[in-house]
């Protein structure tokens, strides 16, 4: 299956992937980390986190891993397709956002309108 | 709190619940002490309330189409809505058609009227408690149909034509006790 098959991405799976971009985490590692990168806007509820992993774990786009370090823990790392899919997803924003500076919607980088 | 969460787990399907329940409820359990810890008991109540709204919410989407235990629920919660309105309707006509007063004459006289409310009432909020979860399942799908038919239990359906026929019977009644000798 091809990444852009799984695009668009919900707003909870593209924080999940990209949270797990720097390696793996368990379930409580992965909502801080979103809380960390929206600088608290988003406290991601359990019962949301736990959805899109089971979503993401059936779909091959994370997978679980044996750890040693905590029992009660499970972790979750990306797999290459899930790593596919959330480059796809960036840079269909960056298009996006491309797409609304052009049109001067947005100012551009260096912050002319 | 975590114990309320960790038994409104059961609502999830079970093979869920076996792989990711046990997880989900220490995550709980370490969010609501780290909130309750780093703010106040007001906003770890209003953490609590949101993890479970969310809790019921995830655990409808969740599953493969088989009837969950929250759509029991549901089920279970239309039929308490049901069973005063056939209890109602079934002494109503057996007293009436003996030629004994009505329990609407009854309630009526002692100042109450309830009849109406409780005999379309509650098919109607039967109905309403079974349809609610399909109108929220199916926001934002284009698969209506489809997702209304996998979602849709044999209880669910058995309910339903229960409500809607409990409201033909007493339309037809009223139709034939008012609006025909009328003409």
């Amino acid at each position: 299956m091809r990444a852009y098959e799984f695009l668009p991405l919900t707003f909870a799976v593209y924080h999940i992937l990209i949270a797990l971009s720097e390696g793996r985490r368990h379930g409580y590692g992965i909502i801080q980390e979103i809380e960390a990168q929206t600088d608290g806007r988003l406290r991601m509820p359990p019962g949301t986190l736990y959805g899109a992993i089971s979503r993401l774990v059936e779909r091959g786009l994370i997978e679980e891993i044996e750890t040693e370090d905590d029992e009660r823990r499970r972790y979750y790392q990306l797999t290459a397709l899930g790593r596919q899919v959330m480059v796809a997803e960036a840079q269909r924003l960056e298009e996006l956002v491309n797409l609304a500076r052009s049109k001067r919607v947005l100012p551009d980088e260096g912050g002319q309108s | 709190m975590s114990r309320l969460y960790r038994f409104l787990l059961v609502l999830y399907p079970p093979e869920f619940r076996n792989k990711y329940g046990e997880e989900q409820a220490t995550v709980f359990d370490e969010m609501w002490h780290r909130t309750l810890r780093d703010e106040n008991i007001f906003a770890a109540g209003g953490f609590a309330i949101r993890a479970m709204i969310d809790l019921f919410v995830m655990a409808l989407l969740t599953g493969d189409g088989r009837p969950g235990a929250l759509e029991r629920f549901f089920s279970f919660l239309a039929v308490l809505f049901l069973i005063p309105s056939t209890i109602f309707a079934t002494v109503n006509i057996t007293k009436y058609n003996l030629g004994e007063p009505a329990l609407y004459d009854w309630w009526s006289s002692m100042g109450i009227h309830l009849s109406d409310a409780v005999i379309l009432g509650g098919p109607l909020a039967a109905m309403a408690i079974l349809l609610l979860p399909l109108v929220h399942l199916n926001v934002g799908s284009t698969m209506i149909l489809q997702r209304s038919s996998q979602k849709l239990s044999r209880w669910s359906i058995v309910i339903a034509g229960g409500s809607v026929m409990i409201m033909g019977i007493f339309i037809m009644y009223g139709i034939v006790e008012n609006i025909i000798p009328a003409l």
